[in-house]
């Protein structure tokens, strides 16, 4: 065969290997993340609904504080109240409290701004999974209350707190003497240990998971440690624990996963993401100092907020530690939380919704 | 162990680690502007108010930094009461707390510290620190009067009043010399004035009826090992409801018989300087 009749088959044979490789080698691509604007609303300026004309989302209000604002939104984007925040504030999803240091008694305000009831107490508020606790005087105590202001239990602490958490069981606090101190619903006492194991001993940070039975700290200076205490046969046990490198004098971030198998905690190096299962550490290289964490667990997602000084960014993550995207929030105040399949964000003066979706 | 072996074993406790460890003042003010038992927000202050002249807020003695909250909430939102506070660990198991300091002065950096470092400023002019200490040992604040060096003080506590109580009268004793028959609640208005400041608490308190004693409670230490704070674990009246909304004591209840009777009430402060008044009743 001549040079010139090889060419056309040299050709033919390029395009099929181009086609074969199209079809046949090529590997899947994995869809892009992407969160889609839902709505937006500015709060410098804007006028709430007409309360008369509820939310289409079946009720459901979001409660936000930034900036100078506080109050609260619709799902669907709505703003039900937006009040100036004078002092301080508190708030959940249906509730704000403005409040003062000094003041010796409180007024909670409703989704649409209204006083709904009193508590004649001194102390500050504070919300945690629907429910509301009060912060004693000289941070020795701490109080919780019904939905309607009535006294459910206080308890007398001992020591300064220098950690709380909370979740729908149980409510934990820590003390600079390095106890931790474990409250049930009815106000009895769950737990009270001292993990030590440190020169100085002091709690930094707390973590509760009441239905996995879980509560995870950071504590101790010289050496430092993570401690996950586990309820097992009615009595909390230390499961694990491990030294760390970090020498924080200061309160410390930490956070389970609503799936139970994973602790987030403030590292030397950024955020540590620990699978409980075994142990296994990995570390997300962003400002760990001051987090928060919100799932969704339909999409198996988990939305970080890691604050920097002026800003934060919101990480996207797939558990443990894959980050599928990440958007920078303007603002010392900002934050983000999912709701149902929305994120729910504040920034600068504006809040907003982002669908969760693949492009 | 009993209520009373308790209360000895804090009082003991507080005086032997007086005899061994002192503290200085943490501002250039030796001068409680509140003492360790004072009516605060609706129950009495485990610690004491400060002030500061040059509005530096200074180590009470050498120890390790341990808990540094240069802000208003703790790790996930939980407000401070404190305030900007800071804890510093010393030896003798004891730790004392720096309150009410101004975000973004406080001395972050330090890991140890010696006597007389500088933690942070007070929040605002005329502004005072709250400064407690803990034992950690036995799980009880002690007052830190018991530590520091004596402040120049040579006012003796006063008396307002004291009251005989029940839900259908109230005597005032001293303009009331008769009383019906019954059961009262014996109520103390009393305060420790010194230099500029007039509510503090005393540093003791004692009722005699009839020569016999009634109550008596110094404030030493206090603790709440059973999630209620008491300054006499033997004695649940020193609880959170030793002072009535109105910020009088509540002392306790006595059954007055007919007759005559006779209340002695003294109060002193940690200087000694004391106050006692003697009533004579006829109980009809």
């Amino acid at each position: 065969m001549t040079e010139e009749a090889r060419k056309p088959l040299a050709a033919i044979a390029l395009v099929l290997a181009v086609l074969v490789y199209y079809f046949v080698a090529a590997g899947k691509l994995e869809p892009e993340f992407v969160l889609a604007p839902a709505w937006t609303l500015g709060l410098d300026g804007a006028t709430p609904s007409d309360p008369a004309d509820p939310p289409a989302s079946g009720g459901a209000t979001l409660g936000f504080e930034l900036g100078r604002f506080h109050g609260q939104a619709s799902a669907d984007g709505r703003l039900l109240f937006a009040g100036g925040k004078e002092f301080r504030s508190a708030v959940s999803d249906g509730y704000v409290i403005p409040y003062a240091l000094d003041s010796d008694g409180l007024t909670v305000l409703d989704a649409s701004g209204a006083p709904s009831y009193e508590i004649r107490a001194p102390g500050a508020p504070w919300f945690s999974a629907g429910r509301l606790f009060l912060a004693g005087p000289e941070m020795g105590s701490v109080s919780e209350y019904s939905e309607t202001g009535e006294l459910l239990w206080t308890f007398d602490l001992g020591a300064p707190i220098s950690a709380f958490a909370a979740d729908g069981g149980l409510a934990v606090a820590g003390l600079v003497d390095g106890t931790i101190v474990a409250i049930e619903r009815d106000g009895s006492v769950a737990l009270r240990t001292a993990p030590g194991g440190s020169r100085i001993e002091i709690i930094l940070g707390l973590a509760v998971d009441s239905a996995r039975g879980r509560i995870a700290a950071v504590c101790g200076i010289d050496r430092q440690r993570f401690v996950l205490l586990t309820r097992t046969g009615g009595a909390y046990r230390v499961a694990s624990h491990s030294y760390l490198t970090t020498d924080f004098r200061r309160p410390v971030s930490i956070r389970l996963s609503a799936d139970g198998r994973h602790a987030w905690y403030e590292g030397a190096d950024g955020i540590v993401v620990r699978r409980l299962e075994d142990g296994s550490e990995s570390t997300l290289d962003f400002p760990s100092r001051d987090f928060t964490i919100s799932e969704d667990p339909v999409r198996g997602l988990t939305y970080l907020l890691s604050r920097d000084g002026e800003s934060a960014t919101l990480v996207v993550v797939s558990p443990p530690d894959r980050v599928l995207g990440r958007y920078y929030l303007p603002g010392a105040d900002a934050f983000a939380r999912a709701y149902g399949d929305l994120v729910f964000t504040g920034s600068g003066e504006r809040l907003a919704a982002f669908a969760a979706g693949e492009d | 162990m009993t209520g009373r072996r308790t209360g000895i074993t804090l009082g003991a406790a507080a005086l032997a680690v007086a005899a061994i460890f002192a503290l200085e003042w943490p501002t250039d003010r030796p001068e409680a502007a509140s003492t360790f038992g004072t009516l605060s927000d609706g129950r009495f202050s485990t610690g004491m108010l400060v002030g500061s002249g040059d509005g530096l807020v200074r180590t009470a003695a050498a120890g390790d930094l341990a808990f540094v909250l240069d802000g208003d909430s703790l790790a996930g939102g939980f407000p401070s009461t404190l305030g900007a506070f800071v804890a510093v660990a010393h030896p003798q198991d004891l730790t004392t707390v720096y309150g009410r300091l101004e975000p973004g002065t406080l001395s972050t950096y330090l890991t140890t510290v010696r006597e007389r470092d500088i933690l942070g400023r007070v929040s605002g002019a005329g502004a005072a620190a709250w400064f407690g200490v803990f034992d950690r040992a036995k799980d009880a604040w002690v007052n830190p009067l018991i530590l520091l060096a004596p402040e120049k003080d040579s006012i003796g506590p006063v008396i307002r009043s004291v009251l005989l109580s029940n839900d259908e009268r109230s005597y005032r004793l001293g303009e009331a010399r008769t009383v019906r028959q019954g059961r009262y609640e014996v109520l103390l208005d009393t305060a420790d004035p010194a230099g500029t400041a007039a509510g503090r608490a005393p540093y003791s308190v004692r009722l005699l009826v009839d020569g016999i004693e009634r109550f008596a409670c110094r404030f030493d230490s206090a603790a709440a090992p059973e999630g209620v704070l008491l300054f006499d674990p033997r004695d649940a009246r020193t609880g959170p409801d030793f002072y009535d909304e109105r910020g009088f004591m509540r002392l306790g209840t006595l059954d007055l018989a007919r007759g005559a009777a006779y209340l002695n009430v003294s109060v002193a402060d940690f200087e000694g300087n004391s106050r006692e008044l003697t009533y004579q009743l006829a109980v009809e």
